[in-house]
C-alpha cells in the first residue's frame, strides 16, 4: 500500500513536469494559474492548522510581487534571486506583524489579516515615485522572455516545494505542537508547548511562500500594480479551493485546486457569460454537501473498500 | 527529609478575578515524596489554586517556589518543561488524535523528546496507567480511558511535581480503587502528588495531609484524622448553603 503511494506520487510528479511538452499554451497556462493557486492555498491551509484564519495571503503575495519586481527594476537583480527577494520579504514584515499580532485570536485575528491588503495597497498606490502609484510598474521583458513552458516549470517547482514543507508540517513534531494547538490552547502550553513560538513559526513560513509565489507572478508578466498585487482573488479562491478539496491536509488542498482550478476554466468556455455564478453555486454546494471536501468523501469510499472500521491514516 | 528544599512553595498568593477573591492569602508548602490532598466545598478555590501554580493564570499577589526557584513569573510550557504537570477536572483532549498521539504531545514537548523516543515515552506511560486501546480516536474512548489519558499524559512531561484534579470523579468502585492504586505508584516512582479531590474515602486512603480551602482561604491544615474532627471544616462541608 505504501509502496503503490509513493510510485503514484513520483508518477504525479513526473507527469506534473513533463506536462509541457505534450499539450499546448492554453493547457500549460490553465495549470500555470492552478499551480499558482495551490501553493496559495496549501500554504493558507498550513496557517490553519494551527486554529488561526488568516486573510492575509493576499498581502503577502502582494508584498512578494512588489519586492520582486522593484528589486529587479532600481538594483538590477535577477528575476529568479528576486522571487526569493518577494519571499524574504514578506517574511520579514510577517515576523514583525505576528509579533504584533499572533496574541489576538479567532475574528481578532482573522479582521486584522484582513486589513493588511488594504493598507498595503494604500501604500502602493500613494508611494508614486517608487512603486508606480496606481498604474504600477513594468518591467522592459518578463522573466524567461515570457517562455510559457519555463513560467510553468518555476511554478511547477514552487507549487513542489510548497508541498514539500506542508508534508514536512504534517511528519515531524510540528503536526504535535499545531494540532494541540488548534485543538485547545490550554491543553497544549499545559502538555509544555510554545504556542506564541510555533505560531509565529508558521505565520513567517506561510507568509514567505505567498511572497514567493507573488514575487513569481509579478515575474511572469513582468508587471505589478495595486489592484493586481493585492486582488482578493489571491485570498479568495485559494481558500475555496481548500474547502471544496478538504482542510487540514496536503492532498486536500492540491486536489481542490485542479479540480476547482479546470473547473473555472471549462465554465470559461461552455458558459462566456454567467460562468462565475456557475462557479460560485457549485463552491456553495461542495461546500454545504461535503463538509470535509473531496478529500473526505475519498476517505470515506476507501474506508467503505476497506470494511470495517479502517484507520484514520495514523500509521506509524 | 525535614531540612530539604519544599518542591512547592506558595507564599501569600492570591487571585482575584474582578471582584471575586478565588485564592485569598494562601501560603503552605509541599515536601519532595508526599501526597497532599486538597479538599473544600464547590467554589473554594482548589482548581484556581491548581491554575495558577501550574501558570495558566498569572497570580494578582503572591510568589510560587518550585524547588526553590520562583516560577511565578514563567509561562505555563515552561514550568511543564520544568517538572509542574497536571491533569483538568473537566477533560481537555486533543479531540483530532488518538489516545497515544494526545500522550505523546507531552513526551515531545515537555520532556523534550524527538518523534520516536516520544513515542516509546507515551506507550510506557500509557501501560504504567493500564491503558490498553491507544490507537482509538477520541470518541471512542470510555470516560476511564480519557481520566487515565489525562493522567498519563500528566506523567509523559517527566513532572516532578503533578496536580490531579478529581481525577475519581465519575467513576465506579473498581474503578476508583484502579485509579487509587495508580496515584500511589505515581508517588512510588518518586513524583510528588497534590490531589484535588471531593471523594472523602479517597482523600483518606491517598493522602499524607491534607490542606482544607473555604473561600480561598486555608482553614484547616494536617492529617485527614485530624483535619476531619475540626469543627470549620465539618461546619464548611454541612453547613454549604449553595
Amino acid at each position: 500500500m505504501k509502496k503503490l503511494g509513493i510510485l503514484l506520487i513520483l508518477a504525479a510528479v513526473v507527469l506534473g513536469f513533463l506536462f509541457p511538452l505534450y499539450t499546448g499554451p492554453y493547457p500549460l497556462h490553465v495549470m500555470t494559474t492552478v499551480l499558482t493557486y495551490m501553493a496559495l492555498g496549501l500554504s493558507w491551509d498550513m496557517m490553519l492548522r494551527t486554529g488561526q484564519l488568516s486573510f492575509g495571503t493576499a498581502g503577502f503575495f502582494g508584498l512578494g510581487s512588489y519586492a520582486a519586481l522593484l528589486t529587479t527594476l532600481y538594483l538590477g537583480l535577477n528575476p529568479l534571486a528576486s522571487i526569493f527577494v518577494g519571499g524574504i520579504f514578506s517574511a520579514i514584515v510577517a515576523f514583525g506583524l505576528g509579533y504584533a499580532i499572533l496574541r489576538l485570536r479567532e475574528i481578532y485575528f482573522a479582521i486584522t489579516t484582513l486589513a493588511l491588503a488594504g493598507v498595503f495597497t494604500v501604500v502602493a498606490r500613494n508611494l508614486h515615485d517608487f512603486t508606480g502609484g496606481p498604474e504600477g510598474k513594468i518591467l522592459p521583458s518578463a522573466i524567461f522572455n515570457g517562455d510559457p513552458t519555463k513560467v510553468y516549470w518555476l511554478t511547477f517547482l514552487i507549487a513542489l516545494g510548497t508541498i514539500l514543507v506542508s508534508e514536512i508540517f504534517q511528519r515531524t513534531r510540528i503536526r504535535f505542537a499545531i494540532t494541540a494547538i488548534r485543538n485547545d490552547e490550554i491543553t497544549a502550553k499545559s502538555s509544555g508547548v510554545d504556542i506564541f513560538k510555533y505560531l509565529l513559526f508558521v505565520f513567517v513560513i506561510t507568509s514567505a511562500i505567498q511572497g514567493v509565489v507573488g514575487g513569481a507572478y509579478a515575474q511572469q508578466y513582468g508587471f505589478v500594480s495595486p489592484e493586481s498585487a493585492f486582488s482578493t482573488n489571491f485570498l479568495l479562491l485559494p481558500i475555496a479551493m481548500c474547502l471544496a478539496g478538504g482542510i487540514y491536509s496536503t492532498l486536500g488542498p492540491v486536489i481542490g485546486s485542479v479540480i476547482l482550478g479546470v473547473l473555472s476554466e471549462y465554465l470559461k468556455l461552455r458558459f462566456p457569460y454567467g460562468h462565475l455564478i456557475v462557479y460560485g453555486v457549485i463552491i456553495v454546494a461542495i461546500v454545504l454537501f461535503m463538509p470535509h471536501g473531496i478529500l473526505g468523501i475519498l476517505k470515506k469510499m476507501v474506508q467503505k473498500a476497506r470494511t470495517g472500521v479502517g484507520g484514520n491514516g495514523n500509521e506509524k | 527529609m525535614k531540612n530539604e528544599t519544599p518542591i512547592l512553595t506558595v507564599e501569600k498568593l492570591v487571585k482575584r478575578f474582578g471582584g471575586l477573591v478565588a485564592v485569598d492569602n494562601l501560603s503552605f508548602t509541599v515536601q519532595q515524596g508526599e501526597i497532599l490532598g486538597v479538599i473544600g466545598p464547590n467554589g473554594a478555590g482548589k482548581t484556581t489554586l491548581a491554575n495558577v501554580v501550574s501558570g495558566l493564570y498569572p497570580p494578582s499577589e503572591g510568589r510560587i517556589f518550585f524547588r526553590g526557584k520562583d516560577v511565578t513569573e514563567l509561562d505555563a510550557h515552561q514550568r511543564c518543561r520544568l517538572g509542574i504537570s497536571r491533569t483538568f477536572q473537566l477533560m481537555r483532549p486533543i479531540r483530532d488524535f488518538t489516545v497515544l498521539e494526545n500522550v505523546m504531545v507531552s513526551a515531545l514537548f515537555g520532556k523534550e523528546l524527538d518523534l520516536k523516543s516520544a513515542q516509546n515515552r507515551a506507550r510506557e506511560v500509557c501501560e504504567f496507567v493500564g491503558l490498553k486501546r491507544l490507537k482509538i480516536p477520541i470518541e471512542s474512548a470510555t470516560v476511564l480511558e480519557l481520566k487515565k489519558m489525562e493522567i498519563a499524559r500528566a506523567l509523559a512531561s517527566g513532572p516532578q511535581l503533578v496536580f490531579l484534579d478529581e481525577v475519581m470523579a465519575g467513576l465506579n468502585v473498581d474503578e476508583t480503587s484502579e485509579m487509587i492504586e495508580t496515584v500511589k505508584r505515581i508517588n512510588a516512582s518518586g513524583i510528588t502528588v497534590i490531589v484535588i479531590e471531593h471523594v472523602m474515602s479517597v482523600i483518606k486512603e491517598l493522602t499524607h495531609r491534607v490542606i482544607v480551602l473555604d473561600r480561598g482561604r486555608i482553614i484547616a491544615e494536617g492529617s485527614y484524622e485530624e483535619v476531619s474532627r475540626q469543627p470549620e471544616v465539618i461546619s464548611a462541608y454541612l453547613g454549604e448553603e449553595e
